[in-house]
């Protein structure tokens, strides 16, 4: 379980503090696959570092009772200046799981090839992408939080990424942001809008994409 | 935690615990010396280095001129130096403990503690090593061996638990003004030598001015760890339980300002 109660977060720049998310009350369990939809601005990442625990609320509580993933999107997950290898067993050490298995798993999930053994600094983008996504894999997470950016780049991964994430829905809790639909409607099975540092639930995809659309 | 979401016992969380540090630890190693030339070596070569530069610079400055006790000279300085360089260095760069990793924050295991207290163990691990290798060599070439090591390490250990308590402060303060904790950290640190005991031992001193610098919890462990190099030749002072009202307290309200710090902390 994952549980948001009361959650608000304000920033303080040059004097001025600026409200992001303002009361937001949210339970995500195993198998929810929930997609949050917000405009550009809304809080999105801001929610998503919450629920990773990278940031904290300034009001609120924040009740982490299963394995969540880092938001996946980001590449703050890995070190530039370590090979992919050495963030693999990082990663194996962290979350106690055989370091020889998560070495060899993400070198042939990522099909990165001899670069494993290279700096990450060195990758492209979307074979840093490639390695973040298959090292979430090996961890085997209760809950994967999900950047729409996962859905861009290259097509062909970005297909694997769908189909290994559909395969845990149901096991793992999938917590998706997007302001797009598509990539909502690909994944979930309930949307949520995050408008004016509030979210709201919607059971029912439609009604929330027609909600979405006329903010 | 398990999926069905029940707190785990204890000693499992405990266990938990150990690991992400012990992770962590390895991690700091890798990412601050990579794997090329030196590596790990640098670990201990930046505190034996400025060690022996004190020792030398020391041994210059002050000639022929016996020490008081008749102390060997480099080995004084050299120890001492050494035993401050880890207080100066956990303190000196707690503000930037986590502008540097803040990558780690992004795994919901890895808390700030975590991080803090995985770089003052490595630091304080190396500085015990570093100090136990010069000691074999001072035993070695002078004869010179410490008369209770085991002592000298317990000194390490203390110095570490008040650094790391300090360093939680200044990192902590970074939350109200990280720019005015990043120029006034320095100039403590430097400005504390000549509370550390470094430089001198509390017997030698008058009396009113013991009285002073013995406010400092930096004397008490400075002079204790001495007491383990040198034994009973000459005079120490110092209170254990002073300096562990110090350790508790500064870890104590270390811990609280980051619990109050972490909202406004952006990563």
């Amino acid at each position: 379980m994952l549980q948001l109660e009361g959650v608000y977060k304000s920033f303080k720049k040059n004097g001025i503090t600026r409200e992001v998310l303002s009361g937001i009350d949210a339970t995500f369990l195993p198998g929810d696959a929930v997609g949050i939809l917000g405009r550009n601005g809304a809080g999105k990442s801001t929610l998503m570092k919450i629920l990773a625990g990278v940031e904290h609320p300034t009001r609120g509580k924040v009740r982490r009772r299963m394995s969540v993933s880092w938001p996946m999107g980001y590449d703050a997950a890995v070190h530039g200046a370590l090979t992919g290898a050495d963030n693999a067993r990082f990663i194996a050490r962290l979350y106690d799981r055989p370091v020889g298995w998560v070495e060899s798993f993400v070198q042939e999930f990522s099909e990165i090839g001899e670069e494993f053994r290279k700096p990450v600094k060195t990758y492209s983008d979307g074979m840093k992408a490639r390695l973040i996504f298959a090292l979430s894999m090996a961890v085997d997470f209760d809950c994967y939080l999900i950047d729409e950016v996962i859905a861009a780049g290259d097509a062909r991964f970005a297909e694997r990424c769908r189909q290994a994430l559909l395969a845990r829905r149901g096991r793992s809790a999938l917590i998706l942001v997007s302001h797009q639909t598509n990539t909502v409607r690909q994944l979930c099975s309930h949307a949520a809008i995050l408008h004016e540092g509030r979210l709201s639930f919607h059971e029912d995809l439609d009604q929330a994409f027609a909600e979405y659309e006329q903010l | 935690m398990d999926l069905a979401g029940r707190d785990p016992g204890l000693l499992e969380s405990f266990r938990a615990r150990m690991r992400v540090l012990q992770a962590l630890m390895i991690r700091e190693l890798h990412t601050r010396f990579g794997r090329e030339n030196l590596g790990y070596v640098w670990l201990f070569m930046e505190p034996a280095m400025l060690g022996v530069g004190v020792g030398l610079w020391q041994l210059a400055v002050r000639g022929s001129a016996a020490m008081p006790g008749d102390l060997n000279k480099f080995s004084f300085f050299l120890i001492g130096y050494i035993l401050f360089y880890l207080f100066r260095t956990l303190v000196g760069r707690s503000p930037h403990g986590i502008a540097a990793n803040y990558q780690l924050l992004y795994h919901s295991r890895v808390t700030i503690e975590a991080v803090m207290w995985a770089r003052s163990l490595l630091d304080g691990a190396a500085v015990a090593i570093c100090i136990g290798i010069f000691l074999i060599i001072i035993g070695v070439a002078l004869g010179d061996w410490p008369t209770d090591p085991l002592q000298m390490m317990v000194g390490v250990a203390l110095m570490t638990l008040l650094a790391h308590g300090t360093g939680l402060l200044f990192l902590a303060a970074t939350s109200l003004n990280s720019q005015i904790v990043d120029r006034v950290v320095h100039p403590f640190t430097y400005l504390s030598i000549p509370f550390s005991g470094m430089f001198y031992m509390v017997w030698w001193l008058p009396g009113p001015m013991q009285e002073v610098l013995l406010w400092s919890p930096l004397i008490h462990i400075m002079e204790f760890t001495r007491e383990g190099q040198f034994g009973p030749r000459v005079p120490y002072t110092y209170d254990l339980t002073y300096v562990a009202f110090w350790i508790v307290i500064v870890n104590f309200l270390g811990l609280c300002a980051l619990k109050a710090a972490k909202p406004h902390m952006e990563h």
